[in-house]
């Protein structure tokens, strides 16, 4: 009570603007927590539910490696240098966040089926996206890069272009000036980035279920659950998937990730 | 040998370096002064080879370095917010450009070791720049560049929102640090941290150097009008000379007379006093050789330890004073007093500044 006292009427509004977005949140999660816990025990010993979940961290992971290595030197390219349709570049990066997901997998699959050049050429090589975990990483990683890039983009902004300067000036080349300052510096916002893909990846149904029904991630084995056996069939599933989502959330979190300090 | 920039030239979005000419000798305190938006940081940058000028050479002890990369100039670099690695250690800091030389890690901790006690900063070397004051960063960023032994430092504004006794230190490390034989090539927009520094010097404004040469001389001889303010000289008029009496040349400013000492070559020209050989009076006092104006104190304004104090005597002049002079006169707003300077003082400006 002592707490509340000391605080102004303004931030008592925003606390409690604060608390109704919080139960926005977690009343329909904890809902189906509720809701899903007779099944709990099943679902986590179903080979097929933890299969599935297993895929989606993996794909997402997997994902999320392949747009660390394209979209962290893209993300610095874009912070650090001013080239020609530089703008135009920038909006298109956010295309994956403004088109429905299902049409994005309607366009990679007329990209990356066998029956198209891009996709008859990967086959070549025994790469084929069609219901696969290639299509399923592909589909993820589609649209997830803007998290990836828009975050590794704030933590390169936050690193001063005096400290690669004054890295230069002894000695680094700009190699040495990325990996002994710059990266460094921008982790935790890349790792940001990082977890951010990789998330969004995990909860990615639009786009995997146009490109690879199969092998069935968890969003898509919800889906199907959900018009085959009903509601009923679902929500075992998507206990367990909620309550491992939160176990990786709060992990990292408490590991990885620095609280917000107030600046009062 | 040492350091010459031969027509450097660089534009920068809207802003241009025209046809820089400088020379700085080995061992030199050189300070490039100019205001804000002069292009100093600009200018230094493109010596440190971060940006590559669009013409002219630069040259460093004999080798022309124009198109060789910063970090193979082996020219150290004292950015203007010092840019510590934040998440290194002061003693990490320090070794840094070790590293990068290649050296081993028993050099390195030998080197950094050393530096660390020459400058006082052994008590600090396992502290982040997060938990060090201004002056404190100040001190490790020219302990970074000093382990990296470098022969010519390039200072950005060292001495900028330090407080006085942190700033003396400092002044006082850089005196030490250039006594050792390095040449320091310092920015700056501060005309007094200029003149106690720098042996040589360079006023630049808006891209351009337009005076160069011994810190004495541009002080006594500003060349335009644009110099003599930016050094602080307030009492800047047109006059016109009307008669020469021997080696004094007789001047009118607005109906006032005024007498220097030497001739002036052209009937119109800019003359300037500084304000501290203005002499203000309660009471007339005529000396030989002396200007002798009377007129009214319009503003007196307390800085502390000096009052500078204006006088309208047909002309409005400029004056300061120590504070316990200025006491002793009882001087004050709206009183009587009489203006004295030496016809020596009085200098003209060679160039009128451009309109």
């Amino acid at each position: 009570m002592s707490w509340i006292k000391r605080q102004s009427l303004f931030h008592i509004l925003l606390f409690v603007l604060g608390i109704c977005l919080v139960l926005f949140l977690m009343v329909p999660i904890l809902g189906t927590l509720a809701d899903s816990a007779p099944g709990l025990l099943g679902a986590f010993t179903s080979y097929t539910t933890l299969n599935a979940i297993f895929l989606s961290f993996y794909c997402a992971f997997l994902a999320t490696v392949f747009l660390f290595f394209l979209g962290i030197p893209f993300a610095y390219l874009f912070v650090r240098k001013d080239f020609p349709g530089k703008k135009v570049l920038d909006s298109l990066l956010d295309i994956p966040l403004l088109i429905p997901h299902n049409a994005a997998g309607i366009a990679l699959l007329t990209i990356l089926g066998t029956s198209y050049p891009i996709g008859a050429a990967f086959s070549v090589i025994g790469i084929r996206f069609v219901d696969t975990v290639w299509g399923i990483i592909i589909a993820m990683a589609f649209v997830s890069a803007p998290f990836m890039v828009r975050g590794a983009q704030e933590a390169f902004i936050s690193v001063s272009p005096e400290m690669e300067k004054a890295g230069r000036s002894l000695g680094a080349t700009r190699y040495k000036v990325f990996s002994n300052v710059t990266f460094p510096l921008a982790s935790r916002g890349i790792l940001t980035g990082c977890l951010l893909a990789w998330a969004r990846s995990v909860s990615e149904f639009g786009a995997v279920v146009l490109i690879a029904y199969y092998p069935k991630t968890a969003p898509v084995l919800l889906y199907d659950a959900f018009v085959t056996g009903g509601l009923n069939a679902a929500l075992p599933i998507e206990g367990v998937l909620i309550i491992l989502s939160i176990v990786l959330l709060v992990i990292f979190r408490l590991f990885v990730s620095k609280p917000i300090k107030s600046m009062y | 040998m040492g350091l010459k920039l031969a027509e450097i030239s660089k534009t920068w979005g809207k802003f241009q370096l025209k046809a820089i000419n400088m020379s700085v000798e080995n061992g030199e305190y050189f300070v490039i002064l100019g205001p804000t938006g002069a292009g100093k940081t600009l200018l230094l940058e493109t010596i440190m080879g971060f940006y590559k000028p669009d013409q002219g050479k630069i040259i460093l002890d004999g080798e022309n370095i124009t198109d060789v990369p910063p970090e193979k100039r082996k020219i150290g670099y004292v950015p203007q917010k010092c840019a510590l690695f934040p998440h290194m250690t002061v003693r990490q800091n320090i070794e840094f450009g070790l590293k990068m030389q290649g050296k081993e890690k028993t050099e390195r901790d030998k080197i950094a070791t050393e530096t660390l006690d020459l400058t006082g900063l052994k008590s600090l070397e396992n502290r982040h720049p997060a938990d060090l004051s201004g002056g404190e960063k100040q001190k490790v960023a020219l302990a970074r560049v000093l382990a990296f032994q470098p022969k010519t430092i390039l200072l950005d504004e060292p001495l900028t929102a330090l407080d006085p006794e942190t700033n003396k230190a400092l002044k006082n490390e850089l005196r030490r640090i250039h006594k050792e034989g390095k040449t320091l090539i310092h920015v700056t927009h501060d005309q007094l941290e200029g003149f106690s520094l720098g042996d040589n010097m360079a006023i630049i404004k808006s891209g351009e150097i337009v005076q160069t040469g011994k810190a004495k001389e541009i002080y006594a001889n500003p060349l335009n009008e644009f110099v003599a303010r930016f050094l602080g000289y307030e009492n800047i008029f047109n006059a016109q000379t009307t008669a020469t009496e021997g080696v004094v040349s007789v001047m009118n400013i607005a109906g006032v007379t005024l007498r220097m000492s030497g001739p002036v070559n052209n009937l119109e020209s800019t003359i300037t006093v500084r304000p501290e050989d203005i002499t203000v009076l309660p009471y007339p006092a005529n000396n030989a050789d002396t200007n002798f104006l009377k007129g009214k104190i319009t503003e007196c304004i307390d800085h502390g330890p000096i009052v500078a104090i204006t006088v309208d005597a047909g002309i409005c002049l400029k004056a300061v004073m120590t504070k316990s002079v200025f006491l002793e006169k009882n001087l004050e707003t709206g009183q009587d007093a009489w203006v004295t300077f030496k016809y020596t003082s009085v200098r003209a400006i060679i160039h009128p500044a451009p309109t």
